[in-house]
């Protein structure tokens, strides 16, 4: 039976330094007009490890807590303790079945204002959009709410791709019906309309996909800038000790 | 694996464990038993038995200082074997070379052996309760009396109880402490440019 290498603890500055650089990468592919910056904290139960800030408003952030529970059911108890906070939890390593959990199905929904997303699900439906449609992962990441696991990243993407600028809202919202509050596996508001003061340059049907707050983070970006990995200059000290 | 991951009372103590001692303000958590990608940070391999492993690995203090916990989330004492096998896994761990600076903490809900309590973190109960596991080292190692001295002095004893939070600062405040402490967010010196200062 093969057995895991054993790691030391010296060994946890290099992965943790990996965890964030993947986590900051896939945040920044999504919302390539916001700056993620790291704190020095790693899976501490109410720092963050990331801040998101926009760079059109510095005052509009989000924080990001990465967990890489595999098990739904602890989980559950952690979504409880953030249940106030209205930041995003970036989940690495969440087992395949988590959506099906009672208990973490309930954390969620009792967790309102916060966005649960799975690693490689914001990086799923960002690559598979057009530049004028990453609108929606930006919008997605800075105001939305609920739990988006890579495989409805995955169909969300590909509706969203299939609809053509010439068709209508009605089947954007045909093609997120089975999007709901009360399904786990969901982004939730997903439609409403709502006319924005600053509404961005993108498609008329997205714009009211996504609602964007007044005070949301500019769209401006292109799309070479935001398909590229980003380097996050970490670097390791000496530990002291 | 590590056994609390298969019991839920215990992992709710493993997380209960790790949230109260990132509110102390002197200590991070950085590997519990069910963070898949790092958890073998907390193994133990042994002689001629099944892996051991705490439930938890961070760091506290200043100059930091690495620490290993095993968490016991139970209504009723926790038995003198329970203990040694912490003992003896803490031995065989210090054996290691990353285990020589560590710090070892035994976590309960419900005090236990009580009228032995002073004897618990000493040498001779180091010594006696890795005696008793004499096979999980190799044949051709002693027990190592300065190294049964040395994990004694690296014990940690701590009862805590579900009220114990009740006393701790409210998260917001917390937050806002740990925002005025920078030198204190930075547990493995990795520096990151443009975090906060």
């Amino acid at each position: 039976m093969s057995r895991r290498p054993h790691l030391a603890p010296s060994d946890l500055p290099a992965i943790i330094l990996g965890v964030k650089q993947a986590m900051i990468s896939e945040l920044v592919l999504a919302a390539p007009g916001c700056q993620a910056r790291p704190t020095r904290f790693f899976n501490h139960s109410f720092i963050p490890d990331v801040e998101l800030i926009w760079a059109s408003s510095p005052r509009f952030r989000r924080e990001v807590y990465y967990r890489g529970y595999s098990d739904p059911g602890l989980l559950a108890i952690d979504i409880d303790a953030l249940q106030h906070s209205r930041g995003v939890v970036f989940l690495g390593g969440v087992a395949p079945d988590a959506q099906n959990n009672a208990a973490l199905g309930a954390a969620l929904r009792r967790a309102s204002e916060l966005l649960v997303v799975e690693q490689g699900a914001l990086e799923m439906l960002a690559t598979q959009l057009r530049s004028e449609l990453t609108d929606v992962t930006n919008a997605m990441l800075s105001i939305g709410r609920g739990y988006l696991t890579v495989s409805h990243a995955l169909r969300l993407g590909q509706t969203l791709s299939a609809i053509g600028p010439t068709r209508g809202k009605e089947r954007v919202l045909e093609a997120l019906g089975p999007f709901a509050p009360e399904d786990p596996g969901a982004v939730w508001p997903p439609i409403r309309s709502q006319q924005s003061p600053r509404r961005p340059r993108i498609s008329r049907h997205l714009s009211d996909l996504v609602p964007l707050r007044s005070h949301a983070p500019s769209q401006r970006h292109s799309l070479p800038s935001h398909r590229r990995p980003v380097d996050c200059g970490l670097r390791q000290r000496p530990i002291r000790n | 694996m590590p056994g609390e991951t298969t019991h839920i009372k215990g992992r709710e103590g493993v997380w209960r464990a790790k949230r109260w001692l990132e509110r102390t303000g002197t200590a991070e958590v950085l590997v519990t038993s069910d963070l898949v990608a790092m958890s073998s940070v907390l193994e133990v391999p042994i002689e001629r038995a099944r892996v051991r492993s705490f439930d938890l690995h961070g760091v506290y203090g200043s100059p930091r200082r690495f620490f290993f916990a095993e968490v016991k989330h139970y209504e009723g004492p926790v038995g003198g074997q329970s203990y040694d096998e912490f003992l003896a896994t803490a031995y065989c761990k210090a054996r290691e070379h990353d285990g020589a600076t560590c710090d070892f903490m035994f976590i309960t809900w419900h005090p236990f052996l009580v009228k032995s309590w002073r004897s618990l973190r000493t040498a001779a109960r180091v010594r006696e309760a890795i005696r008793a596991r004499r096979d999980w080292l190799p044949d051709v190692v002693e027990v190592s009396d300065d190294l049964c001295e040395s994990v004694a002095a690296r014990l940690w004893l701590i009862v805590l109880s579900d009220k114990s939070s009740d006393l701790q600062l409210p998260l917001a405040t917390a937050r806002q402490l740990f925002a005025l402490m920078p030198d204190h967010a930075d547990p493995l010196g990795i520096m990151y440019p443009g975090a906060q200062e």
